[in-house]
């Protein structure tokens, strides 16, 4: 297959010059830290910015044998989002600013592996239910077996020897590629039906088992949990994706309500729900909302231009570098810095989207569309709890957030997103 | 599926507005109030659920703060900077705590310390340095403040209002108000409100010491009958009815119209009282004639401060004229100055223009609500010949290098009286202090003409006073005026078998201290 890619072009030129970009950007960041903490630039600092900024390029020369085809903005966003992150969790806690090093070059890797195996993407298709049987054991091993490595107070992660993984950030992709493939076959059932309740036409019961499961999954992580983030994105991806699969925007809506429905009983019947959303409706009158208020007190320093990177103090804000590094970049880079990175997310939703629509078939077109969503959404969930538009909810901003998992699978949800693209040649000059 | 996908797409694209309209809210839109949140929540700042945004304090240690001096340069308040970087503020005695006023991260900035803020944080644009600091974060020091003060005439007032509670028997804790200026440039010269506080403990490096110096401020005791109240400035925002003081605005009016004279002779129950008005009769008692007399003239009714008298002379005048005369010097107007004063007045809202308030009004009972301030201003209008001097507190503002950024100019009002009636009431001020039998003789400074007016009025509590005095000196050309009050009980221990009864009066109480002001004002003057 090296042989063919190699007849074809060895560069990819709109990529390298959206890398440029991005590149530049990510070096004045890391000179602006530099020159916030010494007044001068340091190397060592340069060192690490030089080892994220090579391994990108190098992973832009593969990508250019490997898929070279494949769209051409999304590689660029991602190292842009990237960078700016890592030079934030280096400003916050230098050693974690190390290993989230480690673990983007690690993501470059696995982007790679991603967009060679699998070879033909549509084989993902037929070991769905493995993926779904996967997340599910993932799911049960972490409530059963999990440990509370970030504090979170319920055990979200799982410990394989020295290495500790986030299980929520790989389901998701299992997930996503299970629906698309079960949604695609069961279209024609879904849209139709006969079996009709209160005017809603409805389709076999047993095809909705699947809509009763994921809620059922969603709020037992939410309860069981306490991750009201992860349900929401579960939910959220589910339902974007039974609506662009079976066109009857009232599969969303009835999830969404009986999800709200599921919610409002779990504030009656839980202490821990009805903190969260206490909190989320009064934080000042609550002690518990000190993170919140926080946040908020970080975004407010910030104000339009920003205090200027390694010059606000983000610190008073508790895990600033996972869950609330938006608070943190917005004191540091202001509005004026955070629209262009909700700016960035578009570009990356945007192209996620037009790989969907120029798709060839309904399995790729509903995964890449449920890929992408997964970046929209998380994103949505952990900003929007940041600036109060719905509960605080602790999952990781894609691509800017410290944590090894999170990096891991959003870069194989990239390499998967370029391999769908690189099958109708997105990016291939017209 | 295509046309699913790009309403999908439109959908989170309104979601990302949505979450760009809440950044523009919270960093913009409501960023002033959340930067300058010292304390919020339930119940602050005893309760947990208390934010403060630590940036607050951080900002602090990058600003070191400006200093206060007074005129002749001494140090009011200083500061230092901690070896941990915190900067601390000092001051020197605690005598302008309300003036000068508290920096506090947890309560925030009064007197001067809020009206002068952007200058103290070197935030005024002036200085170019200041600027340049604050765009490299590097440390910013704030405008120095030359105050009018003159800290010998300071400390003489504390210590006058101290010896004269100690010989009078009265409480140490007694609150009492004394502020002195010099009538021609309208410059205070000392300024005085008991009891005060520590401010410096106000200003600490976490919120839990401040919580506590302000306890310990809660703390402070009053007497039987007043609170202590040490956080309000009883100079510009103490309300009290001025009694026989006010008749020096009656009778300026009363001489201006050139309805009275100071020739003009009462007898009989119109001097000694029993005087009845609409039904309300004022007692002989009132009369405060001395022994076995039973006639005055105008200006003796002055000096003894003869009510019934002062009565007639209002209703003579009318509401209107009074009001006129009284607005001339500035009552029931808004006083400019370099912290807030609340305005004085003669008539509360609403209140009926009847007969009887007319008539208690113009010797200073009815409902007049005045300010130590504003009687110091009508002194210092008398004083000047009936023009008054708008009162000034801050002399010049400078720069770390020493550049003048700000400085004081006098600002002169016209009152409503002439010169010459205010030449006349000056005259019948000075036989206060020196007439025969005049109620202020203890006012009296050797060799120095002083003019001046007692005042005792009642309160809403029969046994509870406010015993004034207002004067200047020397009353052949003026070089300060003062006006004292204190809060005395109607019993004075202190004032012995001398007496004929043991009635505390401005006379005793208050006449001595505004002597001592300026006595020393004038040592002193420049």
């Amino acid at each position: 297959m090296g042989s063919l890619a190699l007849q074809r072009r060895a560069t990819r030129p709109v990529e390298l010059t959206g890398l440029m970009f991005a590149a530049a950007l990510v070096i004045l960041a890391f000179m602006l830290l530099s020159g916030a903490s010494t007044g001068g630039i340091q190397s060592g600092l340069m060192f690490r910015v030089g080892i994220y900024l090579g391994a990108a390029l190098v992973t832009s020369l593969l990508l250019a044998r490997l898929v070279p085809d494949a769209d051409q903005l999304i590689f660029p966003v991602v190292v842009l989002l990237g960078g700016i992150g890592l030079v934030e969790i280096t400003r916050l806690d230098p050693p974690y600013g190390d290993r989230q090093l480690l673990w983007l070059c690690i993501g470059d890797v696995v982007l790679l592996a991603a967009t060679v195996w699998p070879r033909n993407i549509n084989r993902l298709r037929l070991y769905k239910y493995t993926w779904a049987v996967i997340g599910c054991f993932l799911i049960a091993l972490t409530i059963v077996h999990g440990s509370d490595v970030g504090a979170a107070g319920y055990p979200r992660w799982i410990g394989f020897g020295p290495i500790v993984l986030q299980p929520v950030e790989f389901l998701k992709i299992f997930m996503v590629i299970f629906f698309a493939a079960y949604l695609d076959e069961k279209r024609e059932l879904l849209s139709g039906g006969r079996l009709e309740i209160a005017g809603i036409r409805l389709p076999p019961i047993q095809y909705l088992i699947p809509l009763l499961i994921m809620w059922g999954l969603s709020l037992l992580l939410l309860i069981r949990q306490d991750d009201l983030g992860s349900a929401l994105l579960f939910l959220g991806i589910f339902l974007a994706m039974l609506y662009v699969g079976t066109s009857r925007p009232i599969f969303p809506a009835l999830g969404g309500g009986l999800f709200v429905l599921g919610t409002v009983a779990s504030y009656f019947l839980f202490s821990h729900v009805r903190l969260r959303t206490d909190i989320w409706l009064n934080p000042w009158n609550n002690s518990a909302g000190y993170q919140l208020i926080q946040g908020l007190f970080a975004f407010a320093a910030g104000g339009i231009g920003g205090q200027g990177i390694g010059l606000g103090h983000p610190g008073f804000v508790p895990v600033a570098d996972s869950d609330f590094i938006w608070a943190a970049l917005g004191e540091e880079i202001g509005l004026a810095g955070l629209m262009a990175l909700l700016i960035a997310y578009l570009v990356l939703v945007y192209r996620g989207f037009d790989i969907a629509v120029t798709a060839r078939d309904g399995f790729q077109k509903l995964l890449a569309a449920g890929l992408v969503s997964v970046f929209a959404i998380q994103a949505i969930v952990i900003i929007g709890g940041n600036t109060r538009l719905i509960p605080l909810t602790g999952v990781p901003l894609p691509f800017l957030s410290y944590g090894g998992s999170s990096i891991v699978a959003n870069f194989i949800i990239i390499g998967l997103l370029l391999k769908v693209s690189q099958t109708v040649g997105m990016g291939r000059p017209s | 599926m295509n046309a699913n996908i790009r309403r999908l797409a439109i959908v989170f694209t309104i979601i990302f507005g949505l979450i760009s309209l809440d950044l523009v809210y919270y960093q913009v839109i409501d960023a002033g109030t959340l930067d300058n949140t010292a304390s919020a929540g339930s119940d602050c700042p005893s309760s947990a659920a208390c934010f403060h945004n630590p940036r607050i304090l951080l900002q602090e240690q990058d600003v070191i703060r400006g200093g206060f001096y007074d005129r002749n340069g001494t140090i009011l308040v200083g500061r230092w900077r901690k070896p941990d970087g915190f900067v601390q503020t000092i001051y020197k005695d605690w005598s302008l705590a309300q003036t000068i006023g508290y920096h506090s991260i947890t309560y925030g900035d009064s007197g001067l310390q809020a009206s002068l803020n952007s200058y103290l944080v070197g935030q005024s644009g002036t200085s170019w340095s200041q600027t340049f600091n604050s765009w490299l974060h590097r440390p910013v020091t704030g405008d120095d403040v030359y105050l009018t003060i003159d800290d010998k005439v300071q400390q003489a007032a504390v210590s006058a209002i101290q010896s004269s509670l100690a010989e009078n028997g009265l409480s140490p804790n007694t609150p009492a108000a004394a502020v002195a200026f010099n009538p021609t440039t309208g410059q205070i010269l000392a300024m005085v409100s008991k009891p005060y506080f520590d401010p410096t403990c106000l200003d600490s490096e976490s919120h839990a010491a401040e919580y506590a110096c302000y306890q310990r401020i809660e703390a402070i005791p009053g007497v039987p009958n007043v609170q202590a109240s040490p956080l309000v400035n009883r100079v510009t925002d103490g309300l009290f009815p001025p009694g026989s003081t006010f008749k020096t605005v009656t009778l300026a009016g009363g001489l201006d119209t050139g309805d009275v004279s100071l020739s003009d002779e009462f007898s009989g129950s119109q001097a000694t009282g029993p005087y009845t008005i609409d039904g309300y009769t004022l007692t002989n008692a009132t009369s405060n004639l001395p022994p076995g007399r039973t006639a005055a003239s105008l200006l003796q009714a002055f000096m003894w401060s003869d009510n019934i008298v002062y009565a007639q002379v209002g209703l003579k005048l009318g509401w209107s004229t009074l009001l006129r005369y009284a607005n001339g010097f500035r009552l029931g107007q808004p006083i400019p100055f370099d912290i807030p004063v609340s305005p004085s007045s003669i008539l509360a809202p609403g209140e009926k223009h009847d007969d009887i308030t007319l008539a208690t009004s113009a010797f200073g009972q009815g409902h007049d609500q005045v300010t130590p301030m504003q009687m110091m201003l009508i002194a210092g209008a008398i004083a000047d010949g009936g023009k008054l001097a708008l009162p000034t507190l801050v002399k010049a503002i400078k720069t770390p290098e020493g550049t003048v950024v700000k400085s004081d100019s006098p600002s002169i009002h016209d009152t409503s009286i002439s010169a010459s009636t205010a030449a006349k009431v000056r005259y019948a001020m000075e036989q206060v202090v020196s007439g025969y039998y005049g109620s202020g003789y203890e006012a009296a400074i050797p060799g120095i003409l002083v003019a001046g007016k007692t005042g005792t009025a009642q309160t809403g509590n029969p046994n509870q006073l406010d015993t004034w005095f207002i004067s200047f000196a020397p009353a052949d050309h003026p070089t300060v005026a003062v006006a004292v009050v204190v809060q005395a009980p109607s019993y004075c221990p202190g004032l012995g078998a001398a007496y004929t009864d043991s009635t505390c009066e401005g006379a005793y109480i208050s006449a001595p201290i505004a002597r001592q002001i300026m006595e020393t004002a004038i040592q002193d003057g420049d």
